[in-house]
């Protein structure tokens, strides 16, 4: 891996990054020239509707996209110019992801899911399973450690899904608008426990979702249209 | 990766027990046609490597015990006992006939042998006891089974009343066999002064291939054959013709197997590619999803095989006891070993079925 001097509380710095899908005229140009810095500890929101190039954003900073232009960094690592075969590593050790659809493995429980994440790290056996129930309890899903993910309902799924994103202790937690399937009141508490986290262990989160009621729970808002920041 | 690799096999049971069952078929044919196939390589034998004979006397370009007809005169026998190294000599005649009891007809291969040196006469006894007199026969087991008949019962040959006095084990391969002494099979086949065979002993401290050239060079219008090699050009005539119809059976099975098991991977991997494009998303190499894959194969296979193992033994019983297969079914270790390898390489081929599908998974998938 290859690591960069730069300002060591930039867990995320994206510059002039432009995307483009298709050619001639069916081209879409998803991003065009968006450059953010998230710090250590800061919550930011990329708000827009949708074909604003929300997920192109994502997809580009969680390293499942490259850029037509500019580079990215996580943790000080500049992850743009590191060949394909090298990106998973960084997805495992650095990021954290947390999806609109939870995205948990059917016929896991709880625990289950998130005792994966650690066996892809090569962390096995008792200690993963002492790890993962950590994370279990840090999302107060200690109770419904042993269900099944199809037995929980949308919150506590997305609660797991946070506590699978942070059990490898990733610097930088990438979530794709992860209230839109709660009701206002449990997206707000999912909102909250991914807060603290940001806040109490040092990382940073890049959030990307319409939902306004987290705005207010932002240190930063990005607002994208047609694929550049407006504000 | 391994509890990973469980949780994902078994997950859906349905699908698992739907694979395992074709898995286990498909190995449970690769055991029985290799059990009937090594069955079958040492029954094609088993008379002749029983004889008790060190080589074989046969009219000259008879190539092999089945299909060929050798007939020698009887008196030959004076000649080959005057060789320099020859310490006996026992007549044989080995003769299709029919053999008939309670209105069911058997063919079978009766053989007249010289009940005082007993070379040529039947295999072990499984009950009764040898000839010791005239009209008296032996019976395989196969015939046994076929007809009905245990010793102290009659049984007609070409129409002639014998009594059985012993069952002996299975010896035959193309045909059940029967026993008698030399003089009756004579009279009953009708060979006068003829015989098919001569069985010869050595002398002890002499050479068989020394005796072998000696009756060779004394005697016109005869090969001689040392038991094995009477027992590999006969072998050989009956497995040219069979074997590669079960080895071909046998590659059937193992295609099978790897179908079976590939496409059930497959369809899983197609099925299942939005999971697996999560993982990815999340870290994981694309080696190690592959290895996942491998090792669900291998697992589904080796499990296949302890199946199959055990339904082998079922199977195999209810041929031999309950159907009365003809042919022995037999394994070794060494076969063992060869089909767990099949098995083995049976998971491997399976899992590049869906490999090419894996690697190719958009981990962007995860955010559709």
């Amino acid at each position: 891996m290859h690591s960069s001097e730069s300002n060591t509380s930039e867990i995320l710095k994206a510059e002039h990054l432009s995307k483009t899908y298709g050619k001639g005229y069916a081209a879409v140009h998803a991003l065009k020239n968006v450059s953010l810095t998230i710090h250590e500890g800061e919550l930011s929101l990329i708000a827009g509707p949708s074909g604003s190039g929300k997920t192109t954003l994502l997809l580009i900073c969680g390293t499942l996209l490259r850029p037509d232009e500019g580079r990215v960094s996580i943790d000080n690592l500049q992850v743009t110019s590191m060949n394909q075969g090298s990106l998973p590593e960084v997805r495992l050790k650095k990021i954290g992801f947390i999806f609109q659809e939870f995205n948990l493995l059917s016929g896991f429980t709880a625990l289950e899911n998130v005792e994966v994440a650690l066996n892809m790290n090569g962390i096995r056996g008792g200690k993963a399973k002492k790890i993962a129930w950590q994370a279990i309890d840090k999302v107060g899903l200690h109770d419904r450690a042993n269900h099944l993910q199809e037995d929980l309902s949308g919150g506590e799924k997305q609660r797991v899904a946070i506590a699978r994103a942070v059990v490898n202790n990733p610097k930088l937690i990438i979530a794709d608008e992860p209230t839109a399937n709660l009701d206002s009141k449990t997206g707000s508490g999912v909102i909250e426990t991914l807060r603290d986290i940001v806040k109490n262990e040092g990382k940073a989160a890049l959030i990307a979702s319409h939902d306004v009621r987290i705005e207010g729970l932002a240190d930063s808002i990005a607002k994208l249209e047609d694929g550049s920041i407006v504000r | 990766m391994v509890s990973l690799v469980r949780k994902l096999l078994f997950r859906d049971k349905t699908r698992l027990a739907i694979t395992l069952s074709g898995t286990s078929l498909a190995l449970l044919l690769i055991f029985t046609l290799t059990g009937i196939y090594l069955g079958f390589y040492h029954q094609a034998t088993a008379f002749i490597d029983n004889s008790g004979a060190d080589m074989w006397v046969v009219q000259k370009g008879a190539p092999n015990f089945f299909f060929a007809i050798s007939f020698l005169p009887a008196n030959m026998s004076n000649s080959i006992a005057k060789v320099s190294g020859v310490k006996t000599v026992s007549p044989l005649i080995g003769v299709g006939a029919t053999a008939a009891k309670d209105g069911k007809n058997q063919s079978i291969f009766f053989f007249g042998y010289d009940a005082t040196s007993g070379l040529g006469g039947p295999l072990p006894l499984i009950r009764g006891s040898s000839i010791t007199g005239a009209n008296q026969t032996v019976v395989d087991a196969a015939l046994a089974a076929r007809l009905n008949v245990d010793v102290g019962d009659v049984v007609s040959v070409n129409g002639n009343r014998l009594s059985v006095v012993g069952v002996s084990g299975l010896g035959g391969l193309l045909a059940p066999i029967a026993y008698s002494n030399l003089n009756d099979v004579q009279k009953i086949v009708g060979y006068g002064t003829s015989v098919n065979y001569f069985l010869v002993r050595v002398s002890e401290g002499a050479s068989a291939d020394t005796v072998a050239s000696a009756l060779r060079a004394a005697l016109n219008g005869v090969s001689v054959f040392t038991n094995s090699e009477w027992a590999g050009v006969s072998r050989d005539a009956v497995l040219s013709g069979t074997a590669p119809i079960i080895q071909a059976m046998e590659f059937m099975g193992g295609l099978t197997g790897v179908l079976v098991i590939g496409l059930t991977n497959y369809t899983t991997t197609v099925e299942r590619q939005r999971e697996y494009g999560i993982l990815k998303a999340l870290g994981i190499k694309n080696r190690d999803l592959l290895q996942i894959a491998l090792w669900q194969s291998i697992l589904i296979a080796l499990s296949g095989f302890g199946i199959a193992g055990g339904l082998t033994i079922v199977v195999v019983g209810g041929l031999q006891y309950v159907v009365h297969f003809p042919i022995a079914i037999l394994y070794d270790a060494g076969s063992v070993v060869l089909i767990f390898a099949s098995a083995i390489l049976m998971g491997t081929g399976a899992a590049l079925l869906p490999a090419r599908r894996i690697s190719r998974i958009d981990p962007a998938i995860a955010f559709k």
